[in-house]
């Protein structure tokens, strides 16, 4: 190769280097307006500053390294001092990009009064386990309605680690977190969910009755769709002589839908 | 006679004592000159009172066989104006206000109701319904995600109750003969479906923007906790309960292209025979979204104009039907002499829901394909918010290699509720 060629090698790769940085410059100091923004969000402040972050989150899905460099300046946001507005806006960015790395930072939310749902609505999008991990640790930490969204968020996402917890619950003087248990029992679906909810079945109080149908309904559809269909039988049999007759009808189609006639 | 028929003839026993008033059998109950007697009227409840539930509900209490009997909002001017309508319509003053829409349920004199909420109460609201062995006529959108929908359907598959989602083009003839000369291949093999989205100017707030605090009002007035129900809480402000603004706003509804494509969107399903599926490939076109179904139709969404209107394109002739009334095909000889009325009133499919519950047969407008119809716009709104091409599986109900994507397949609901 001769001097000259190398010369406009060089020259060419200097070009292409500057024209890809200066998007590249750009996008950077637009994100760093967009974070600036974000750290001191208000309700009601304008939210079409935050666009940069917006289109970062969703350009990140095919580059793990800008994921995770957002996702760490994202969970440095909810650490700090930011104002409620803008842990909702990043808990909702993290929701679509976050992994474990940013579970510790959301997961100290979730026994915030103001932003546990925020915290959830992250977590449970969150695939790695870390995140259910995350939960089930908080459940004992948190009571009402907080108690109930998590519950509600571990039936979700289907936690089977969580039976035992769930079905201690089930007992609760709480109707609202007896009836998320259930709930979240019948959505775990599993042998040990569906015999907690037989007694749950027939010994819950009045208002409690049509939360307890429910769940051991959707037990039964679980339980059918793993094929465990004697197990799910054997709930629709008993839900087919309630006294609700709305719950006898459910009872029979799911007798019919076990014996492939629906 | 309807399902029940018993319960409600156990209510007319009943009700006098119930209610603290003496029970004296009158016309009403017995059926004066055409209306049925009170054991053969479908007993309704009214969830949701703006002013799409009040018209919903004035089409509903038209009918001699529909007896209302509560109506419930968060708003007490809504619930107010709702009680003295239902009133009006009876000349009495026995309908029932509830906030909470809880207790309405709860009663068991109640065969069917109509959700006409806030759209992110759609869902929870008609399971809620469903799980109470109620009946439903529930407006359009009829979730705000993919998640939802599915919930909904399966709840009204585990109960097997009656769900009339309120897309009334269905039942509006000139749109129902559309959807026919391409089911029935007079239009030729189907090549492109054009549905159009609601316009743009309608949606100029960001459909995540929040708005400044203001003082939360006393419940009984307005009971913002369970506006917000299912949504993220931020604090009161009253131009969150006016249109459009919660209708831009994605916590609260869907934007432009599930507020008319409810309506559009769902057409072109029907016309595709795809009311059990969606296309598979999304992708952003010069600033529209253009899908394509497995069997090679596309879908096209189309910037929105008045009046609404869909677009079906065979290969051997083309049909466009709007809301004024107008009609025109290629060839004419498709529209022969026929002729078609304007508007698009939900009475006849009011009735149909009507006479669905009498009957235990399907609606024309059910759960299933109202949510794959719901889905097709959903996906359109996460290829929209993403910008890029996606895939998607029909049968399991997610993307194709992008898991970003998924995840906006569901909401983290805020508590108590949950799906």
């Amino acid at each position: 190769m001769s001097r000259s060629t190398i010369a406009l090698a060089a020259v060419l790769a200097a070009i292409v280097a500057l024209t890809s940085a200066l998007p590249n410059a750009a996008a950077d100091e637009a994100l760093d307006k967009a974070f600036d923004a974000l750290k001191g969000y208000e309700w009601g402040a304008d939210r079409t500053a935050l666009a940069a972050l917006d289109k970062a989150v969703a350009d990140s899905h095919d580059d793990d390294q800008a994921r995770l460099e957002l996702e760490k300046r994202l969970s440095a946001v909810i650490r700090g001092d930011a104002p409620q507005a803008a842990k909702d806006i990043a808990c909702r960015q993290l929701s679509l990009i976050g992994s474990a790395e940013c579970v510790p930072a959301v997961s100290a939310l979730l026994t915030d009064e103001k932003l546990s749902h925020m915290a959830r609505y992250a977590l449970e999008r969150i695939p790695d386990a870390a995140a259910v991990a995350a939960m089930r640790d908080a459940m004992p930490k948190v009571s009402g309605r907080l108690k109930v969204g998590v519950i509600n968020s571990l039936g979700v996402r289907r936690d089977a680690e969580s039976a035992d917890a769930l079905i201690a619950l089930l007992g609760d003087s709480d109707p609202q977190i007896a009836a998320a248990a259930a709930a979240a029992l019948g959505s775990i679906g599993n042998a040990q969910a569906a015999e907690a909810l037989e007694g749950f079945q027939e010994k819950a109080p009045a208002n409690l009755k049509l939360a307890a149908a429910d769940a051991y309904l959707v037990c039964a559809e679980r339980l059918l769709a793993d094929g465990k269909k004697t197990d799910a039988l054997k709930i629709y049999r008993a839900l087919a002589k309630s006294e609700l007759k709305h719950v006898r009808v459910a009872g029979t189609r799911g007798m019919l839908a076990v014996a492939g006639k629906k | 006679m309807s399902k029940h028929a018993m319960t409600r003839r156990a209510f007319v026993r009943g009700a006098g004592a119930a209610l603290g008033a003496p029970f004296v059998i009158t016309s009403a109950a017995l059926g004066a000159e055409k209306k049925p007697p009170a054991s053969e009227r479908i007993v309704m409840g009214t969830i949701g009172l703006g002013g799409r539930g009040r018209h919903d509900m004035q089409a509903l209490i038209s009918n001699d066989d529909v007896q209302m009997v509560a109506v419930c909002d968060v708003q007490a001017d809504r619930r107010n104006q709702g009680k003295a309508e239902v009133d009006k319509r009876y000349g009495n003053g026995d309908c029932a206000t509830y906030r909470d829409f809880r207790d309405l349920l709860a009663r068991d004199d109640i065969d069917a109701v109509l959700v006409a909420t806030g759209d992110n109460w759609h869902a929870l609201a008609s399971i809620h319904a469903a799980q109470a062995g109620k009946d439903m006529y529930c407006e359009k959108p009829m979730a705000v995600t993919l998640a939802e929908g599915r919930a909904l359907c399966q709840a009204m598959e585990r109960y097997g109750v009656i769900f009339q989602c309120g897309t009334q083009r269905r039942t509006v003839s000139r749109f129902a003969y559309a959807v026919e000369l391409a089911q029935t291949g007079k239009l030729g093999e189907l090549k492109t479906l054009y549905a159009e989205m609601a316009p743009a100017e309608w949606f100029k707030y960001h459909p995540h923007a929040t708005l400044p605090p203001e003082p939360e009002p006393d419940p009984e007035v307005i009971d913002w906790d369970m506006w917000l129900g299912p949504a993220p809480w931020r604090p009161f402000n009253k131009t969150y309960l006016t249109r459009p603004f919660w209708m831009a706003n994605y916590d609260f509804s869907c934007g432009m292209i599930t507020e008319w494509g409810s309506h559009t969107v769902d057409l072109c399903q029907w016309a595709n025979n795809a009311d059990d599926t969606t296309p598979t490939e999304f992708e952003v076109v010069e600033g529209t979204i253009v899908a394509r179904y497995a069997n090679g139709v596309e879908l096209v969404f189309e910037e929105g104009k008045w009046p609404l209107h869909v677009r079906f394109v065979g290969s051997e002739g083309m049909i466009y039907v709007d809301d004024d009334g107008n009609v025109e095909a290629e060839p004419k000889s498709l529209l022969a002499d026929r002729k078609f009325g304007k508007g698009y009133p939900q009475a006849n499919h009011v009735r149909n829901f009507l006479d669905c519950v009498k009957s235990r047969r399907q609606p024309v407008a059910p759960a299933e394909g109202a949510h794959r119809a719901n889905s097709t716009s959903q996906i359109a709104n996460i290829c929209l918010q993403l910008g890029r091409k996606l895939t998607f599986d029909p049968v399991k109900e997610q993307f194709v290699g992008d898991p970003m994507a998924d995840r906006l397949l569901t909401r983290t609901i805020r508590e108590p509720w949950r799906l």
